[in-house]
């Protein structure tokens, strides 16, 4: 398979999953459902890299950076299934994709010194028209 | 409010990921950052879960992860066979995914102010990945 079918498969079964968490927190704790998320898909991850024979070795530092972003991630998403509850989905999805995209823009910016081209300014005036939209 | 509050804090904080995630792949598989990830944050959140309510164990909630594990794995999969540039803006895909399911099985209001929101949204998510 080409590139682009997978990257299909993976948009349709990520934007299906954050639509099934919707209906699923009226029955169940959010954090629930993202305690079986990280347990399903640390079960998955595991069988993978050991089927693939992924070299597993990792220095100090990687090892610090890698606890570090799964302790923002699984913060984060605790936060975000949180809001889901409360929120309409169609509203909150597209909020949170943007903000991280216009986060990381920002962080790439300042800490990065990465180039604020043309291109870059449309993106952040779009993800700020599209968040004002859809939350005012 | 608070509902709003909840959002900006999963924004700031898997923002500030997203950073450390773009370091972290330079060097290693992303599978294995997944790896480590996910290990300090399944008894992590299991900490979350036992502090905010009831626990209640149900296998078949196990396919979230195994779904969730399989995006991923599809979208690394795409940038190893193609480049963030052309997959980058075909992901950002996933949040109208999302919303249009929303408005179909949820039966979510929809209204000219949010296809333009989603658009916007959309058009930026493109504009601002695919050049990185």
């Amino acid at each position: 398979m080409d590139w682009f079918t997978y990257v299909l498969m993976a948009v349709l079964l990520q934007g299906t999953l954050v639509f099934a968490i919707k209906p699923l927190t009226g029955i169940f704790n959010p954090v629930l459902l993202l305690f079986m998320q990280y347990l399903g898909g640390l079960i998955s991850v595991v069988i993978y890299v050991l089927v693939k024979k992924f070299n597993l070795s990792i220095k100090k530092r990687e090892l610090k950076l890698s606890l570090v972003s799964g302790f923002l991630v699984s913060t984060g998403l605790t936060f975000y299934y949180m809001a889901i509850k409360l929120l309409p989905i169609s509203i909150a999805s597209p909020v949170q994709s943007v903000g991280i995209i216009l986060m990381q823009s920002f962080f790439g910016f300042v800490f990065l010194k990465e180039k604020l081209t043309k291109k870059v300014v449309m993106g952040i005036v779009c993800s700020i028209l599209c968040i004002i939209l859809l939350t005012i | 409010m608070i509902e709003w509050v909840y959002l900006l804090l999963a924004v700031s904080f898997m923002g500030f990921n997203s950073f450390i995630v773009k370091k972290l792949v330079k060097t290693l598989k992303p599978n294995v950052v997944m790896l480590y990830q996910f290990a300090l944050a399944a008894p992590l959140v299991l900490v979350y879960t036992l502090v905010s309510g009831d626990f209640v164990f149900e296998p078949s909630l196990l396919l979230i992860g195994v779904t969730y594990f399989l995006s991923l794995t599809f979208f690394y999969i795409a940038l190893s066979k193609g480049s963030l540039t052309r997959a980058g803006p075909v992901w950002s895909l996933s949040l109208l995914v999302t919303a249009v399911l929303g408005f179909i099985f949820l039966l979510e209001p929809i209204n000219l102010k949010i296809i333009l929101g989603l658009l916007f949204g959309v058009l930026s998510v493109f504009l601002l990945r695919g050049d990185n």
